[in-house]
């Protein structure tokens, strides 16, 4: 177990120091640039390039922060199409851009009792999942029921997947499948519906199907 | 004639930077956005060395590694990463150099310039 330990604080640290480095040498090798350009259009792009690769860093340094501590949730109940609205509003550009589409397929009366900014989160996570997974074209369907005492959400795509070899590793921190990312947001996920004992997290991954899906549950506070 | 270069790097950013620090000592650069790409470029000009990134979708550099030599098995290639673990990957020793990603490229420079034997 220890050595298990170790060898995931290396893969860790390893991953950690790629996604520092990356945009750091991109940004030291622009400014370097900077210092001798006498074309103000090129000393421009150079500095959109710097200041895109340094909103990569804030990202790490956030998931970074995210994964490492939580604050206790606050819940509160909420109406579940309402904040499904809001989720669709943030990602509509970045879906327009794919030409992909997210459907919505949630009761409009169904209400959730939880911390809204950590499902925020969770949800962040798994659509932009999702979202990466297309090839072009493709749909992210979110879809929200509930089954008893539970409300179910579930978020589905039909994307690549994850192969069969890699689907073990997809909670570990900073593995990824994508060129870029930090490889924090399942880990995220998963530690949030850990730190919730009458919530459950459960996930199907399958590799390049239909059916790649990701599903919460929130179990009622009275249930 | 100037000497061509291939350059297999995924993020665009990085590209455009090697791309122009490397043609500012007289080569001539291609790129390619991912290991396919790169095996393709090199069926098809006449390269004088590739430069290669290790993550990368699709392909990995490794498997691109052994792509690429075993249709030019004499190609001097570069392996340019952030990771610096890879380096004790034997697949890694293929290449005739491995180099961790700096903002000084001067060490990419030097190597590609002594790899070529100018």
């Amino acid at each position: 177990v220890t050595c298990q330990r170790l060898a995931a604080v290396g893969r860790f640290s390893a991953s950690l120091a790629h996604e520092i480095r990356n945009p750091l040498a991109t940004i030291g090798g622009f400014a370097k640039q900077l210092l001798d350009l006498k074309d103000p259009a090129k000393a421009q792009r150079n500095l959109k390039i710097i200041v895109s690769e340094i909103e990569k860093l804030e990202d790490v340094l956030n998931n970074l922060l995210e994964f490492s501590s939580f604050p206790a949730a606050k819940k509160h109940e909420f109406l579940l199409r309402e904040f499904f609205d809001e989720i669709v509003e943030v990602f509509s550009i970045r879906m327009e851009k794919r030409k992909a589409v997210l459907r919505v397929d949630v009761p409009p009366d169904l209400v959730l009792s939880a911390d809204k900014a950590q499902m925020g989160e969770v949800m962040r996570n798994l659509i932009t999942n999702s979202l990466d997974s297309l090839s072009s074209s493709g749909v992210v369907t979110v879809k929200a029921w509930r089954e008893d005492a539970d409300v179910i959400i579930e978020v589905s795509d039909n994307g690549t997947g994850f192969p069969p070899e890699q689907q073990k590793k997809v909670f570990e921190p900073f593995f990824t499948t994508k060129s870029h990312g930090t490889g924090l947001g399942l880990t995220i996920v998963k530690k949030l519906y850990r730190e919730e004992p009458r919530r459950q997290y459960r996930h199907r991954l399958a590799h390049r199907g239909r059916n790649n899906r990701e599903t919460v549950s929130s179990r009622r506070e009275n249930a | 004639m100037k000497k061509t270069i291939l350059l297999i790097e995924d993020e665009e950013s990085q590209r455009i930077l090697y791309q122009e620090e490397i043609e500012k000592h007289g080569y001539a650069v291609m790129t390619a956005a991912d290991g396919h790409e790169g095996i393709e470029v090199i069926e098809k000009h006449p390269i004088d060395l590739a430069i290669l990134d290790i993550r990368m979708p699709k392909m990995d550099g490794l498997e691109t590694l052994g792509k690429l030599l075993s249709s030019r098995t004499n190609l001097p290639v570069i392996i340019y990463t952030a990771y610096s673990h890879y380096k004790t990957d034997f697949m890694s020793w293929a290449a005739d150099s491995y180099l961790v990603k700096s903002s000084d490229l001067s060490e990419l420079t030097r190597k590609i310039k002594e790899l070529l034997g100018d």
